[in-house]
């Protein structure tokens, strides 16, 4: 009776250390620090395609056309950053978002995988 | 009550049919002709269902046959490879891909965007963002040898 209360209160601790790190990431979400302290960055981004550009191969019906391009500025903000490696690496880098963590635990299965290859 | 598994089961098939054009042997023929349904009534309505859409244009279809071999389909939009292919104007897409082989074609956001767009109204997509969608269609792009530029 004791030992299985001892195991389980070890298995609590691990697990409520997870339940720590979510917390955390949730709390910083739902305050949202981050977006309303810094000033909005100008865009840098300018579109290839500008306004009035036909889309070409969009479409696909007999009676449409191919959609015409707007201004940037009618495009939504996360369209420009979408593409962008050095918003991706920061938020792989930020402990707070949950792509580092997740980008963590895929090289961990790597590394893991790595050594059990090396075993056979 | 029921019979065993094969007369109450119903099964699904997915298939690439281009518009407009149906009944080939090989695709269609065998694929339906094995569950009980004759080719020839899923082509023509397959073919009515997209008279709007342009000749030629691969769509996939999701056919679900019941146990007494009635049929029903569903229609979905282009793969994202045909999209990405046309916009990009090329034929094909890569043999290779990596850094040590350069891209086939070049696709700008807007594109994307407009593609994600059409992307968003089939069924399967209602629970995704259209941000999520369009990372997904860059992703299609990027595993195609082509170039996604602003």
């Amino acid at each position: 009776m004791l030992k299985s209360f001892a195991s389980t209160a070890f298995s609590g601790l691990r697990t409520a250390s997870q339940q720590q790190v979510r917390c955390i990431q949730v709390s910083a979400r739902s305050f949202n620090v981050k977006d309303e302290s810094a000033p909005k960055a100008k865009r840098t981004v300018v579109s290839s395609a500008p306004e009035g550009t036909v889309l070409k191969g969009i479409n696909y019906m007999k009676d449409g056309k191919d959609p015409v391009a707007l201004a940037d500025d009618a495009y939504p903000d996360w369209l420009w950053e979408i593409n962008d490696p050095e918003v991706r690496n920061a938020r792989i880098a930020d402990p707070l978002d949950k792509k580092h963590h997740k980008e963590a635990r895929r090289q961990a299965i790597k590394a893991d995988n790595f050594i059990r290859d090396k075993k056979t | 009550m029921s019979k065993k598994a094969p007369a109450a089961a119903a099964s699904l098939l997915r298939l690439v049919v281009p518009a407009g054009k149906a009944t080939p042997s090989p695709p269609i023929g065998p694929a339906l002709g094995q569950r009980g349904v004759k080719s020839m009534d899923f082509c023509k309505q397959f073919n009515d269902r997209t008279k709007n859409v342009d000749v030629g244009t691969p769509l996939p279809v999701i056919i679900t046959v019941k146990g007494d071999r009635t049929f029903t389909f569903v229609t979905k939009s282009p793969p994202t490879s045909f999209f990405l292919k046309r916009a990009a104007g090329i034929e094909k897409g890569a043999t290779n891909i990596g850094k040590d082989h350069p891209f086939v074609g070049k696709v700008n956001l807007k594109q994307i965007y407009e593609i994600a767009k059409i992307k968003q109204a089939d069924d399967g997509m209602g629970h995704l963002s259209l941000k999520g969608i369009c990372a997904g269609v860059i992703g299609s792009a990027k595993s195609m040898g082509i170039e996604v530029v602003a």
